[in-house]
């Protein structure tokens, strides 16, 4: 029963994503470093690292994109 | 999702349709015939666009006696931003603000940057997507092959 | 566009060395990897971070580095580097005070008081790991990332060592651009093999763990773009954690358990497969008046032990000036107990499976943080940019934090402060 919410918006997401709105040329604060989904720091790494010997959890980190697509 | 009104290859470019502030065509392709044109779309938030300027000048500045033009089409949504990218990193060629933004809507923009080649006719020959560290070789060597042609 | 260094540090998620192995914490195996273009020059990172436990009762100092470098125009190579070391003492077995005996002081428990019938909630003590331990960790990871033009690839291998633990590792990644860059779909594979030798006991085991990620990224706005994950993992072989100990009250030998020292004193035994799911969302927000950026992250985890959580997390990304961010955090994390998990056992179980290790308690963790960042472009001839970061994060760990009820005991609450600096070169 949990998985229903997240395959609904999984297919909100896949909706969404076949009507383009965001023109190439439109994605300057998308570009902005603060707007991007993962930061690559090393802080972000240890302080995820000490979570996760912390806590008895694991995964759900971003896996990708966002940005401006440039190319 | 394939853009039906994109620009191809072998069209006639475009003029584009707004005025801008300086009360002028961002691109006005009737003006260039017999010249080789490099149309290029940037905004100063792009990397792979920023990455490019300082070879495209480069380019410019060895090509344009022999009849190359480089447009550089801004998009940005603040001008400050382009203008001060641009007094950082000073270039020769030809920079046009859009500020409607119609420009890429007549060329069906999809990726920025991208920069179209356009030959003495004001026919579209080439289009290129995007900009990586070694692509002004390859466009070097198109512009070549337009001039003699 | 923007550059995505892949930072994986050696992640065996042990900062507490000796402590955490054969823990429950998995690595988090499959590396990151973001489509878009290779960098154009070559970064180095450096950072050092020190973190400090219940009145320094654990003091860990983590060392750790990246350099990456581009290959032609479609590939690049990484290295990162981490030594960290750990010293003080944790808890190791939790006894009820009233037949807990000590002939050698507050820390001597050496001998249990049989004579009485121990109850459920009753006053325990923590019983810690004799001498301070001290122990150092090195780590390597090398990454391979080569980029099409819609789709980058990514192949990471992780090597990491310490005195009774070494962990080898591969990762590999895909991030495939689509609808025009809008979306991002990405898929991740990921197997960590670890050998456990603990120093204060004659046995070696090992673990293996397994990762598959997917991930699906959408810009829908100008302003906004939201991040769906979804992982799954599964470990195979020694899941236990050598160094802990159980109290199980039983007047018969139990099966399968491992006496540990003193009557009714067993080695901490886990089963030797664990599943885990988490489903993650991310949503990042553009607040234009501000310039500011709102970060909002989501995830739901559950394992085959019974484990669920969740976490919650909100950060700001405030620009100050022009060169200047400041970073804020909130960190909320709530995680339910395994099945087999007691503060202390009053009987046997019907499987033979016991832990009184915290990690796997129902606690809840609240914890906020701040970051600055600094950075100065143009800075010569050789060095494009150079970015300075200090950030602290403060957290409390308690069981009456927890979402929900607990009946888990308090005992094995504790603050922690975690301060780091880095410096990042960009030539």
């Amino acid at each position: 029963m949990r998985l229903y919410p997240i395959i609904i918006l999984m297919l909100s997401i896949v909706n969404i994503a076949c009507t383009p709105k965001v023109a190439a040329w439109e994605r300057g604060i998308l570009a902005k470093p603060h707007m991007l989904l993962q930061s690559n720091s090393l802080e972000n790494s240890v302080r995820q690292h000490m979570h996760s010997s912390k806590e008895a959890s694991a995964g759900g980190r971003n896996a990708g994109g966002g940005g401006c697509g440039c190319g | 999702m394939t853009n039906a009104n994109a620009v191809k290859i072998g069209e006639i470019a475009p003029n584009c349709p707004t005025i801008n502030q300086e009360n002028k065509l961002p691109f006005q392709a009737d003006l260039y015939k017999g010249k080789v044109v490099y149309l290029d779309f940037w905004a100063s938030w792009c990397a792979p666009c920023r990455l490019s300027f300082p070879k495209l000048n480069k380019l410019y500045k060895e090509l344009k006696s022999q009849g190359v033009e480089v447009i550089a089409i801004n998009l940005d949504e603040n001008r400050a931003d382009a203008e001060k990218f641009l007094q950082e990193n000073p270039v020769e060629f030809k920079i046009v603000y859009d500020d409607a933004k119609q420009c890429p809507k007549q060329y069906a923009l999809i990726a920025m940057p991208s920069s179209y080649i356009i030959d003495k006719q004001g026919v579209i020959r080439m289009i290129h997507l995007g900009f990586k560290a070694g692509n002004e070789a390859k466009i070097h060597t198109d512009l070549l092959a337009l001039l003699s042609e | 566009m923007q550059v995505v260094v892949v930072a994986v540090v050696a992640e065996k998620n042990n900062i507490l060395a000796s402590l955490t192995a054969a823990a429950l914490a998995l690595p988090s195996m499959v590396s990151k990897v973001n489509a878009g273009t290779p960098i154009s020059q070559p970064t180095t990172n450096f950072q050092y971070s020190h973190y400090t436990e219940g009145d320094e009762r654990i003091n860990v100092d983590i060392y750790q580095g990246n350099v990456v470098v581009p290959i032609e125009q479609n590939a690049e190579f990484s290295l990162d580097w981490v030594v960290d070391t750990f010293s003080g003492a944790t808890p190791v077995l939790n006894l009820p005070v009233a037949i807990a005996s000590s002939t050698t002081g507050a820390s001597g428990i050496d001998t249990i008081d049989n004579s009485q019938i121990v109850l459920d909630n009753q006053e325990v003590i923590q019983v810690m790991t004799g001498a301070s331990t001290f122990e150092r960790r090195y780590g390597v990871d090398l990454g391979f990332s080569y980029f099409l033009d819609d789709l980058t690839l990514k192949f990471v291998t992780a090597y990491s060592k310490e005195p009774d633990y070494l962990s080898k590792a591969y990762k590999l990644g895909l991030a495939w651009d689509f609808n025009q860059k809008l979306t991002t779909l990405s898929l991740g594979f990921g197997q960590v093999f670890d050998q456990i030798r603990p120093s204060t006991r004659m046995i070696q085991e090992n673990k293996i763990s397994h990762q598959v990620k997917f991930g699906l990224s959408q810009i829908l706005s100008k302003q906004s773009l939201i991040n769906f994950s979804a992982d799954y993992m599964y470990d195979t072989g020694y899941l236990s954690n050598p160094y802990k100990k159980v109290f199980i009250q039983t007047a018969t030998p139990v099966q399968n358990l491992i006496n540990a020292g003193m009557p009714n004193v067993f080695y901490d035994q886990r089963p030797e497969v664990r599943h885990q799911g988490a489903i993650a969302i991310a949503y990042v927000h553009y607040i234009a008046p501000l310039d500011a950026a709102l970060h909002v992250d989501y995830r739901y985890f559950r394992d085959s032990w019974n484990i669920d959580s969740h976490t919650f997390e909100a950060v700001w990304h405030q620009p100050i000036s022009e060169n200047w961010m400041l970073i804020p955090r909130l960190r909320y994390y709530s995680q339910s107990s395994a099945q087999f998990y007691k503060t202390y056992f009053t009987q046997t179980r019907s499987e033979p499976y016991y832990s009184s290790d915290h990690r796997l308690s129902a606690f809840g963790v609240l914890s906020g943080g701040l970051k600055l960042t600094t950075e100065t472009t143009n800075v010569n001839a050789w060095t494009n940019k150079i970015k300075f970061e200090v950030g602290l994060e403060y957290a409390q760990q308690a069981s009456k934090l927890t979402l929900g009820k607990t009946s888990d005991s308090a005992i094995t609450d504790f603050n922690y402060l975690l301060i780091t600096t880095a410096i990042k070169i960009e030539f």
